[in-house]
């Protein structure tokens, strides 16, 4: 046999046991490497005969392409078990729970607040700010609410002095009066804010929150106003029709006043807003009234306008379907979470108000 | 302010139905907050099953019932009838019902060391029958489906209650309710027929308003009925003041309640031979006293409207009387008032002495100074028919002459205001239902206010008067107007919007606390701002303004924590406060942080929140 034949059959052989990556790569080596048995017998070809040479070469050839294929195939043999093998000992469960998220929330009462101001921005609306601690002069006097007016006792103020003339504000209708002492007509502002009233029970909070708007321009009329609050009630509740219902009314700053209801039915005792045959009281309103366009020096003959005021936190509770307001301020961790918002969930006109 | 639909048609001439002028009373703005009846002291009184009656362990003749009130459970009632079996139909009371027999109020009692709820009934306490033995016993055949039924029918009118706002104190009186209603075109108010008295007799007691500085009575007006004999009232008197859910208490008193709820005209009645001499309207001096009718004693200051007589003083004008010179049911002879008092003098003395009561409410809005003869002849009238008795001439004593209030309107105002259009003759018609007398000038209308409108002073007045009657449902609805004439936000307030929605982003649940908190908690946090109290606080733990965002940050995380909440992180966006003046406030963003990183993960280690998750921020 001759040395080629040997060498063959020798590495058919071993190619034919079970190997490693390192054998087959120590078995390459040892055919095709520098000094190898292949690479060896190729360098010998120039001592033989010219006739044998040729025969040589072929048979040489062949069993060169013969084990270079084995050899590739015991390669290619050899990563797919390690690649099964691999996907049989490194598979993962995807059951298992996901690392942790830290998913802060916004407070429903924010995120109102934001969808009002982006309502309102969209007609042109921007918002103006007031501090929480009044003067009895800005919260009712140039309100005209003077001192011995009975709507006074309507409001239960807490004050900061004897006096009585330090309070925290029981309604952001101040802010109308700053807005327009500091600036110069046409104004058209809301005004979204806490507010004070020292009552406290089941439906009442010492503290919540109010949004005040307020619109002064040369001819707006009571149709302006009607037009205005019933754009907003059917952005904020996102329906197409609702059910809604001026009410004359009485505030000292407006005249003529409104109150305004909605619609609504009770399904399932959940609150349905829009149809049905009762009525809910959700904003008051009504035009400027002369006497406080005059106290901030602005001649009511010329200039003319509405103003409203809106619960902020029952609006909350009506669209979100949270019962309880005394809840919105007691920081419990579980309501938060459940009536909270992502705070990516940003309020805006084109994607529209809520998810 | 309450009243029933048959004491409305005393003065309204109507076809409308109940509902209608249910709706009608919403659109003219006075709010209908309620139309139901009043509950009754008879309402507690209802049809029961016992269910199971046992011995009673400490009693050989009570036993212990547990009886079905057709209410989830059943309540347990010691009773000492003989009849008190198993499957029995009574009438059971429940604690805090009056027995119409005896007037004992019912209480949930030990009876030998049983407690018992409630009471059942024997016929002849609840006035049925003579039968006194044994409870109650109802048919089957009537009663079995009636279990947790009211027993006694609530024969009362159903009572419209309205919430008046504090411009329409002529809506304080049916009649006024009437007006608006005949005004919106809920049929004709109905003419006051003429009241005639004989009272030819002078009335003897002398009355005088003294020239005092701020003298907080203008006119005061009196007669004297003498013989009368004070009963209770007849039925109808007594079904209407029941009706309205109050207490008859004698025809003299119900008769002056009524003309007030009627005409909202409040009238005082003394009992004339406790007056010594004279009545003189005055302004009280500092250390007067007098005990008032509510039986408490009032210690006044200097320059508080009072009506006294020689001895001294016998009550606040227009707010409330004393006890010395009450009527009772032995009166014999009655000097009745119907007063105009200055409303600014009455809040004045009202909140200086904390009295609450309904002359006040109504003197405080402004009752009809012309109303003073109506007052006088309603009220004497009814009682010489009730109480007999003579009535002398009516004595009126004023410091200012009548004048009547003028005012001239614009008629294009309304449109102005209202952003629609109505007929000139329409507008006249409206006002003159209201009461005002019209006469029109070219573009202008000439108007006499009526004077039982203390809130019409100026044109924008008459303006609401025409929109109300007329319906706010003409009001069009304008598409609004889109014009902008600043940013929405301004960079403070964008910034404000970018950290709270930053923080949250980062795992903190936002919340809102109070912006007052409780002084020892504050102090902790303050630094070297001014605590700044709460003169009336709604706990003694909300004392003060807060100085920082930290004090109920701090105060509702140890909430949480005692929730059983273990990892918690909040955050607040708002104000505190650096000085109790208007602007001296922060706007300031806090959060706080607690507990363990990665609790309970499985494949990260946990670790105690420490500064670097704070630096993180």
């Amino acid at each position: 046999m001759s040395d080629i034949k040997k060498i063959k059959n020798e590495f058919l052989e071993r190619l034919n046991e079970d190997l490693n990556i390192e054998s087959i790569n120590q078995i390459k080596s040892e055919l095709f490497g520098k000094n190898g048995k292949i690479s060896s017998s190729f360098k010998n070809l120039g001592s033989l005969p010219a006739e044998e040479r040729k025969k040589f070469a072929s048979d040489l050839n062949f069993v060169k392409d013969e084990l270079q294929e084995k050899i590739n195939k015991k390669i290619q043999e050899i990563e797919i078990k390690e690649i099964n093998s691999k996907l049989e000992n490194e598979k993962v469960d995807v059951t298992l729970p996901e690392r942790n998220i830290v998913q802060g929330k916004i407070h429903p009462v924010s995120q109102v607040i934001d969808e009002i101001s982006s309502i309102f921005s969209e007609i042109g609306f921007s918002v103006e700010e007031g501090p929480d601690v009044e003067n009895e002069h800005y919260n009712f006097t140039a309100l005209n609410t003077p001192d011995n007016h009975p709507a006074r006792d309507m409001h239960d103020t807490f004050y900061l002095d004897d006096k009585k003339e330090l309070l925290l504000r029981t309604h952001t209708s101040p802010v109308q009066v700053r807005t327009m002492l500091k600036g110069k007509p046409p104004f058209k502002i809301i005004a979204p804010g806490r507010t004070y009233r020292s009552d406290s029970d089941q439906t009442h909070a010492p503290m919540f929150h109010q949004v005040e708007g307020l619109h002064i321009d040369k001819n707006i009329n009571m149709g302006h106003l009607k037009g205005c609050l019933d754009y907003f009630i059917k952005s904020f509740f996102e329906v197409d029709k609702i059910k809604m219902r001026f009410r004359p009314s009485h505030f000292p700053f407006t005249e003529p006043s409104a109150e305004v209801d909605i619609g609504y039915e009770l399904k399932d005792g959940k609150i349905v807003i829009g149809e049905g045959d009762k009525w809910l009281e959700i904003l008051g309103c009504g035009m400027v009234h002369p006497n406080v366009l005059k106290n901030v020096k602005i001649n009511p003959d010329k200039y003319q306008g509405y103003a409203f005021g809106i619960g902020i936190d029952r609006l909350a509770m009506l669209k979100y379907g949270i019962n309880d307001l005394r809840a919105f301020f007691e920081t419990d961790y579980r309501w938060l979470n459940h009536f909270g918002f992502d705070p990516i969930d940003v309020p805006s006109n084109y994607r529209g108000l809520s998810r | 302010m309450k009243f029933t639909i048959g004491w409305l048609k005393e003065h309204l001439d109507t076809k409308f139905k109940d509902s209608e002028i249910i709706e009608k009373l919403n659109d003219v703005g006075l709010e209908v907050e309620s139309f139901e009846k009043v509950s009754s002291d008879l309402d507690n009184f209802k049809v029961a099953k016992i269910i199971n009656a046992e011995q009673h362990p400490n009693a050989d003749k009570l036993k212990v019932c547990d009886v079905d009130i057709g209410e989830q459970d059943t309540v347990k009632v010691v009773c000492g009838a003989a009849n008190a079996k198993k499957d029995l139909l009574t009438v059971y009371a429940g604690p805090g019902s009056v027995i119409p027999k005896n007037n004992i109020k019912l209480t949930v009692s030990k009876i030998r060391g049983v407690t018992s709820y409630g009471m059942l009934c024997s016929e002849s306490e609840l006035n049925l029958s003579d039968e006194s033995d044994g409870i109650t016993e109802l048919k089957s055949n009537k009663y079995s489906d009636k279990v947790g039924k009211n027993f006694f029918k609530n024969n009362t009118e159903k009572v419209i209650d309205l919430s008046i706002t504090p411009n329409r104190p002529d809506c304080l009186g049916v009649r006024g309710v009437a007006r608006d209603l005949a005004a919106a075109g809920v049929g004709k108010l109905k003419h006051t027929s003429n009241i005639n008295i004989k009272n030819n007799e002078a009335q003897k007691i002398k009355v005088s308003i003294t020239k005092d500085k701020n003298q907080g009575c203008t006119i005061f007006g009196s007669c004297l009925i003498k013989d009368v004999a004070n009963k209770e009232s007849p039925k109808w008197l007594k079904d209407k003041i029941e009706s309205l859910g109050q207490k008859p208490i004698s025809a003299i008193v119900d008769i002056t309640n009524y003309v007030m709820l009627d005409l909202n005209r409040p009238l005082h009645a003394y009992d004339a031979d406790k007056i010594d001499k004279e009545i003189i309207v005055r302004n009280s001096v500092k250390g007067e006293t007098f005990e008032a009718l509510d039986n408490k004693e009032y210690k006044l200051d200097n320059d508080m409207c009072v009506i006294s007589d020689k001895s001294g003083v016998l009550g606040l004008g227009g707010i409330i009387g004393g006890t010395r010179s009450g009527t009772e049911l032995n009166t014999k002879n009655i000097l009745l008032e119907s007063a105009y008092f200055l409303p600014r003098s009455i809040r004045k003395t009202s909140k200086l002495l904390n009295i609450d009561t309904d002359a006040k409410f109504r003197f405080e809005r402004g009752i009809d100074p012309q109303s003073i003869e109506i007052g006088l002849k309603k009220a004497s009238k009814l009682i010489t028919e009730v109480c007999g008795g003579k009535v002398s001439k009516f004595d009126i004593q004023k410091i200012i002459k009548n004048k009547k209030n003028k005012i001239k309107f614009k008629i294009s105002l309304f449109e102005r205001i209202a952003g629609f259009k109505i007929k000139d003759k329409e507008i006249i018609k409206i006002l003159t239902d209201l009461g005002f007398e019209v006469s029109k000038k070219k573009l202008e209308l000439e108007l006499i206010i009526p004077s039982w409108r203390p809130d019409i002073t100026q044109p924008i007045d008459i303006v609401e008067e025409i929109v109300r009657i007329k319906g706010y449902n003409n009001i069009r609805t304008l598409e609004p107007d889109k014009t902008r004439f600043k940013a929405a936000l301004n960079k403070q307030q964008k910034l404000f919007h970018f950290l709270q929605r930053s923080v949250a982003s980062k795992g903190y649940f936002e919340t809102i606390t109070w912006s007052f908190t409780d002084s020892k908690l504050n102090s902790l946090f303050k630094e070297n701002y001014k605590e700044i109290k709460i003169v009336n606080p709604i706990s003694s733990e909300l004392d003060v303004l807060r100085n920082s965002i930290f004090s109920n940050l701090t105060f509702y995380l140890k909430k949480n924590l005692d929730r059983g909440f273990r990892d918690v992180s909040l955050f607040e966006i708002g104000p505190i406060f650096k000085d109790n003046k208007p602007g001296e406030q922060l706007t300031v963003i806090g959060a706080i942080k607690s507990g363990k990183i990665s609790r309970l993960n499985w494949n990260e280690e946990n670790r105690p929140v420490d500064v670097f998750d704070a630096k993180k921020m």
